[in-house]
């Protein structure tokens, strides 16, 4: 059963006013909040503030003063631990799994004094990423950063966090990253290297061959810095994600030789890596299908978070006619999507599976809507739509419209992040 | 008399300032998109329970609301250093008659929070001063 913190981060008001209320932590720590514009950001704070519960707007007066700690002249003495500390801990990362953001904040409080303000800024960063609310997340991902160095986890962790909540600071920050990358630690420079890969999907496309012939260097080099530092050692899932990526960055470029290369050496270092078995998969779906759905298999029996293999399986089914096959992968993407277009396709395919077993029309159909709901402008679904009911009318099988294999492999290569994060 | 807080812009003379921006002794009125009340067309106050935000006590307001030189004793404060926590009245906070012209009404749901509201039908005009009648009545109290 839920606790009624675990609903606070699900309220919009208390999240519009946690997004505020790190505003105007910021115009506060730049000396700017007695202004015009702090008193008018302030202003905007009252209507979210009146649909606060009083136990969610005690949560933000505690965020608040935890959001003081980014100061840079934050003093923060530390205690030795005691037991009841250590409890504290324990139960703040207890509440955490159990998805009680709020709650695993507070008891967090209650041992601030006996962690390093770096420790302190790490958790409550993870915390809040975990809450969803990457910016808030990314403000002490960089405070833990800024007061220790040494680890390259917590920049690493600040700049993936800032890609969720801001993409343009995060491609901004990327850039700058990339024009020096021996400057900075080679895990830091694959996320910056993941995010500009990333954003060659909005360029046009001499724009991202150009960019992304410039990134090539970048992973290798990339790929040798994590493997000779032993970043790759403490995080080979970083080594596999730049492999992978540099693999992407080999087949945009045309470079389909060297790209399966890559995809087969990092699968020799890593034949437990689902990003990499998924990665090998869609380079080679259409071509040599068989090893692609081997490969895409593969990343399910190791659980794979990612969306693809499950996609790609439930396509090759129903291309193939195995619908029960289909029904059950088309399941298993739907609840990994995190993209529109790919969720609604799911739909439509199950749609599809469904008029073929015989489920009644008003089934059928009611999935259909929920496809054209997300996606009221595919031209493919709404045919697919109509074949059925004419189909009901006529009782002929009707002939559906499938996505292509080079059309759905084109969509993988375009969206595959090695990370479902 | 019931007791209550209000964050407040605070005079030379350490009383509230009155008028009808936020934060000041007096209500915010329509075409302001943050308004306190509705009005008529002939700007009549209308009952509906709206009126000046008021508190049992400054320590349940959010944040944002109460001084930030106050962050020793409420850590999470972010408002204005020109704000100071107001008090007035004694009794218990609860739906009641304030005086002859307003009445004190909670916010649907809450008992920690209410509104300062017109007691009868009065202009906006005679809202705003019997808001601004109390003036003398507050005092600053931050413990």
């Amino acid at each position: 059963m839920n606790t009624m913190s675990q609903q606070f981060f699900f309220n919009p008001a208390f999240r519009r006013y946690l997004s505020l209320l790190r505003n105007l932590h910021e115009l506060i720590r730049g000396g700017t909040d007695e202004t015009a514009a702090g008193e008018a950001l302030r202003d905007s704070m009252d209507q979210p503030a009146e649909n606060l519960t009083a136990e969610e707007v005690e949560c933000l007066n505690g965020i608040s003063a935890d959001f003081y700690s980014l100061s840079s002249d934050f003093e923060h003495q530390v205690l030795p631990k005691t037991p009841t500390a250590d409890s504290f801990i324990r139960d703040s990362f207890n509440a955490r799994n159990v998805r009680d953001y709020a709650k695993s904040m507070t008891l967090l409080r209650k041992a601030q004094d006996h962690l390093e303000l770096w420790q302190l800024s790490y958790v409550r960063g993870s915390i809040l990423s975990e809450a969803g609310e990457p910016l808030a997340a990314a403000d002490f991902f960089l405070k833990a950063a800024n007061l220790y160095p040494q680890n390259s986890n917590f920049r690493f962790m600040w700049l993936a966090a800032l890609a969720k909540g801001s993409p343009e600071a995060a491609i901004a920050e990327s850039i700058r990253v990339l024009q020096d990358p021996s400057a900075y630690a080679a895990k830091f420079v694959y996320k910056a290297a993941d995010i500009a890969f990333a954003a060659t999907r909005h360029m046009d496309t001499a724009t991202a061959m150009s960019r992304t012939e410039e990134l090539i260097p970048i992973f290798e080099e990339t790929i040798l810095r994590l493997q000779v530092s032993g970043e790759a050692n403490e995080d080979p899932g970083v080594l596999a994600g730049a492999i992978s990526l540099l693999g992407f960055c080999y087949e945009h470029v045309g470079h389909s030789d060297k790209a399966l290369k890559c995809f087969d050496e990092g699968l020799v270092m890593f034949p437990e890596n689902d990003a990499l078995r998924v990665a090998r998969g869609i380079h080679l779906y259409g071509t040599d299908t068989e090893r692609s759905v081997a490969d895409f298999a593969e990343a399910t029996r190791l659980h794979s978070v990612l969306v693809w293999p499950y996609l790609f399986l439930a396509h090759f089914s129903l291309m193939k006619g195995q619908v029960e096959n289909c029904l059950r992968y088309s399941g298993e993407a739907l609840r990994r999507s995190r993209h529109v277009q790919v969720t609604a396709d799911c739909l439509e395919w199950i749609a599809i599976c469904q008029a073929t077993l015989g489920y009644p029309p008003s089934t059928v159909l009611s999935t259909f809507d929920e496809a054209l709901m997300l996606a009221p402008d595919c031209a493919r679904i709404k045919s697919n739509k109509a074949y059925f009911e004419q189909y009901r009318m006529t009782a002929e099988h009707p002939s559906w419209r499938q996505v292509s294999t080079d059309a759905l492999r084109d969509t993988g290569r375009r969206s595959f992040m090695p990370q479902a994060a | 008399m019931p007791l209550m807080y209000r964050p407040m812009k605070s005079d030379n003379d350490q009383l509230p300032v009155c008028g009808s921006n936020s934060k000041e002794l007096g209500v915010r009125v329509p075409p302001n998109e943050n308004a306190d009340i509705d009005v008529t067309e002939t700007q009549t106050v209308i009952l509906n329970r709206r009126g000046m935000s008021v508190a049992e006590n400054w320590r349940s307001l959010p944040g944002h609301l109460i001084p930030k030189r106050l962050t020793p004793v409420f850590p999470g404060a972010t408002g204005s250093n020109s704000l100071s926590c107001f008090r007035i009245g004694e009794g218990a906070f609860a739906d009641c008659n304030f005086n002859d012209e307003l009445i004190l009404v909670l916010k649907p749901g809450r008992t920690s929070k209410g509104n300062l509201a017109p007691g009868r039908e009065m202009s906006v005009g005679a809202f705003q001063a019997a808001l601004a009648a109390t003036r003398e009545q507050w005092q600053i109290d931050e413990s």
